[in-house]
């Protein structure tokens, strides 16, 4: 075990844990980044970044004129790097062969700008938590050469790095959760459930199976995430997701 | 509920433990794919001993649905004895440290599936457990693909160590503070309202007669 990227990663979870706003939780990581070799960072969701929705974070800290450029242009749309991580659970490095094949014309090219923005080297770690965006975390550098203890340390401090961004996020927001989408079938079925039905009857209504309507309940519940049918009402009808019937 | 089984009260649970090493055996061994040196169909290793506790999550029906085994950290466990080379520092070893290991719930699509019932109990089962019996710490060591959801609970999770690769698999050793603000947050983040202990036989004393 490499004890000074240890410690390194430690100092900035340690302060990722108090630090209370997102300009120095990113400068935090930052500074502990290019201690192990990485210039620039960004830590997103992978969402479009021209209409961000709610409870998306994007914090980077990339060369300026290369972020407005990739803005401008919509390359989330297109980011080969995006699209591995979409489908990846562990970090891996840009020269890897599952981001190079399979790689189209304009995504190489998008590379071949970035490198000459001075974006050389680049590790990205994927994000998947259940109840958030998908998110990345990338850092890159002009050092090929970088320690594997290096990476592991830059994996820790990213998985810290979403979870405060996201935290902050939501605390400055004040919001609670991003809004779940309930499908048609899952909406009749809570709404008649406020309407005081019992599942045998609204499968009569809806002329479907009564498993199936209870399936649909459990399932609109898991995605308000609430215990109880009452609490999937209330909150459903508090979230505009169904309407009184 | 969360029952909680030791050496007091182990007679009265021998069938759900057989449920158990079965459990583990269809959770780690065939879907996780660990490599477990243990009999076909049973997961049982040799820290399932007299002085292991543990979290079974049993539902209305009576169908276990989801465990934990807890080892006390002074003693042999997984940590000290298979992976301590994931400890920058010392492997944490005290009166008040204890260890989880085979977690799993068998009720989420994901296995720490945020609002996954059995999760959520067996979570804060372990927090009342341990807050009754001066537990202030649990040492675990777990995938890195669950540790952004594991963080995410709403309590104090330290490292170790750096992750490393072992059997294939990126892992890392960490603690959790099991205190009572930590509890509280816990408890609100997965919306668990009062205990979700079904017993708590009082188990220091006779662990240490056992000693």
């Amino acid at each position: 075990m490499n004890l000074e990227y240890f410690q390194l990663a430690m100092e900035f979870i340690e302060s990722s844990k108090t630090i209370d706003n997102l300009d120095d939780l990113g400068r935090s990581f930052q500074n502990t980044a290019r201690k192990l070799g990485f210039e620039h960072y960004a830590c997103v969701s992978c969402v479009e970044f021209g209409s961000m929705p709610e409870g998306a974070v994007f914090l980077a800290d990339y060369p300026e004129d290369w972020t407005n450029y990739y803005l401008e242009n919509s390359y989330e749309r297109k980011d080969r790097i995006l699209q591995v991580s979409l489908k990846q659970h562990l970090p891996f490095n840009w020269e890897n062969e599952i981001v190079t094949k399979g790689m189209n014309a304009q995504q190489s090219e998008i590379f071949s700008e970035a490198e000459d923005a001075g974006l050389l080297y680049g590790v990205t770690v994927p994000i998947h938590v259940v109840g958030a965006f998908p998110g990345a975390v990338n850092v890159v550098g002009e050092n090929r050469d970088v320690d594997p203890a290096a990476e592991h340390a830059i994996h820790l401090m990213s998985v810290y790095l979403h979870d405060a961004a996201l935290r902050l996020k939501y605390k400055n927001d004040g919001q609670v959760e991003p809004i779940t989408k309930l499908t048609t079938r899952e909406r009749e079925c809570l709404e008649w459930v406020a309407a005081g039905k019992t599942d045998w009857e609204i499968s009569a209504i809806l002329s479907i199976a009564e498993r199936t309507v209870h399936n649909h309940v459990e399932s609109a519940k898991v995605k308000l995430g609430v215990h109880t049918r009452v609490q999937a009402v209330v909150k459903a009808f508090l979230s505009n997701l169904i309407h009184y019937r | 509920m969360i029952h909680v089984v030791s050496d007091v009260n182990r007679s009265e649970y021998r069938s759900y433990l057989r449920q158990l090493w079965q459990q583990r055996y269809e959770v780690f061994v065939e879907k996780m794919g660990w490599s477990l040196d243990c009999a076909k169909g049973i997961e049982r290793d040799r820290f399932d001993h007299a002085e292991t506790i543990y979290l079974l999550s049993i539902n209305d029906k009576g169908l276990l649905k989801g465990a934990m085994r807890l080892l006390p950290t002074e003693k042999p466990h997984l940590l000290g004895e298979a992976f301590p080379n994931l400890c920058a520092d010392k492997v944490p070893t005290a009166a008040d440290t204890w260890e989880v290991s085979r977690f799993y719930s068998l009720t989420g699509r994901h296995l720490l599936l945020e609002r996954d019932r059995t999760v959520s109990e067996l979570v804060c089962g372990l927090f009342e457990y341990g807050l009754m019996h001066d537990i202030r710490h649990v040492t675990c060591v777990a995938s890195m693909v669950l540790f952004p959801t594991i963080l995410k609970a709403g309590w104090n999770v330290t490292p170790l160590g750096l992750p490393d690769v072992v059997d294939g698999e990126v892992v890392l050793a960490f603690q959790i503070d099991l205190d009572e603000s930590h509890y509280q947050s816990v408890c609100a983040t997965r919306g668990v309202e009062g205990s979700v202990l079904y017993n708590a036989p009082t188990l220091v004393p006779e662990l240490e007669v056992a000693v």
